[in-house]
């Protein structure tokens, strides 16, 4: 700053719009009681595929509905609307084709969707593992998944989803006798970025580890209701 | 590439305070815009940098500088109560050397001031 020129103080956050839209989604699924969970990852590390076989072992009337983000495309929201739930699909193309998915992305989408009618939804963000991690949606939970493919140390060069994350999802276990991969070494990664991350290890076709993520989710909707 | 919605989300900000009451009685042209963004954002200051200039260019506000102050990483361990400074992330204490801590900075992503000609 020099002579000429003085400053006027402002102090706002940034991202103050898109948290004020966040709170309000926040307000509205308390009001419907559901309970958001938001998925984030690399392209490919299995989200839909976790979705597809979430949607079937879901117990006790649990009605769930899922928000769909990507790029381009409605492929997703085809594989999951099989499972007869209501699936609103995001492009964000329309919105400058968007690596990621914002709260007023979530409050458009929730147009097309009855909150009253359901208990638990879904946000597949897009496949992105940066992006995703800066934008509250309103939602309950974050929840990052990993593929083993990707190698033991994303949690480290992308540390922030991993730490705004709620719970780790490694998928793709099965595949680890095929690979040069060092468990211990992704388990090393996580636990250094974030201490009290919880991690489930999971394989889709085995089963592993799926009774402990729908009871992660159920403990989540049990919390969600009762803050609702 | 999220940096291209926090450059316009900064610009709507600027816009709305240049239009509002801090602004009032303001006669001087703006010079440039201070925002302080934390090391534990996932926001690369050149790319905001970038975007800024890009999204600024055919606007009232053509050519305003973006300067960015940038906030290191701290934590305060909740062991032994000790606030350090961290360059890598593995929050483990320096002192005591539990992983229990709490960050108090870094996550900043703030607009600070409007610096404008007197």
């Amino acid at each position: 700053m020099t002579d000429a020129t003085r400053r006027i103080p402002v102090i706002t956050r940034i991202l103050e719009a898109n948290d004020r839209v966040a709170d309000e989604n926040r307000r509205r699924f308390a009001e419907a009681g559901v309970c958001v969970v938001n998925l984030v990852s690399s392209p490919g590390a299995g989200k839909t595929t976790l979705l597809e076989h979430t949607l079937p072992a879901l117990r006790g009337g649990v009605r769930a509905g899922v928000i769909v983000g990507d790029i381009a495309t409605t492929r997703d929201a085809e594989r999951l609307a099989v499972h007869d739930v209501p699936v609103v699909q995001i492009t964000t193309e329309a919105f400058g084709g968007s690596c990621h998915l914002e709260a007023t992305t979530i409050r458009q989408a929730l147009d097309a969707l009855d909150l009253d009618s359901l208990d638990l939804l879904f946000v597949e963000n897009v496949g992105n593992l940066v992006c995703p991690a800066e934008f509250d949606l309103g939602e309950h939970a974050k929840v990052a998944l990993l593929s083993v493919t990707e190698g033991e140390d994303k949690p480290i060069k992308y540390p922030l989803a991993f730490q705004v994350a709620e719970l780790a999802v490694i998928t793709k276990i099965d595949l680890v006798p095929h690979l040069r991969y060092d468990l211990d070494a992704m388990r090393a990664f996580l636990e250094k970025v974030n201490p009290r991350l919880p991690r489930v290890e999971m394989s889709i076709y085995t089963g592993q580890g799926l009774d402990a993520w729908m009871a992660w989710l159920e403990e989540k909707m049990a919390r969600a209701a009762k803050r609702g | 590439m999220h940096e291209a919605s926090i450059a316009q989300s900064l610009l709507d900000q600027v816009e709305q305070v240049m239009a509002g009451p801090a602004f009032e009685g303001v006669t001087g042209r703006l010079v440039r815009v201070h925002v302080r963004i934390g090391r534990m954002t996932a926001v690369v200051p050149d790319v905001l940098r970038f975007m800024w200039a890009a999204m600024v260019d055919g606007t009232a506000i053509e050519g305003v500088a973006l300067e960015i102050e940038e906030v290191p990483i701290r934590a305060r361990c909740n062991g032994c109560g000790e606030e350090q400074e961290f360059v890598d992330i593995g929050f483990v204490c320096g002192r005591c050397g539990s992983t229990d801590v709490e960050i108090t900075s870094g996550r900043e992503l703030n607009l600070v001031s409007l610096e404008v000609e007197s």
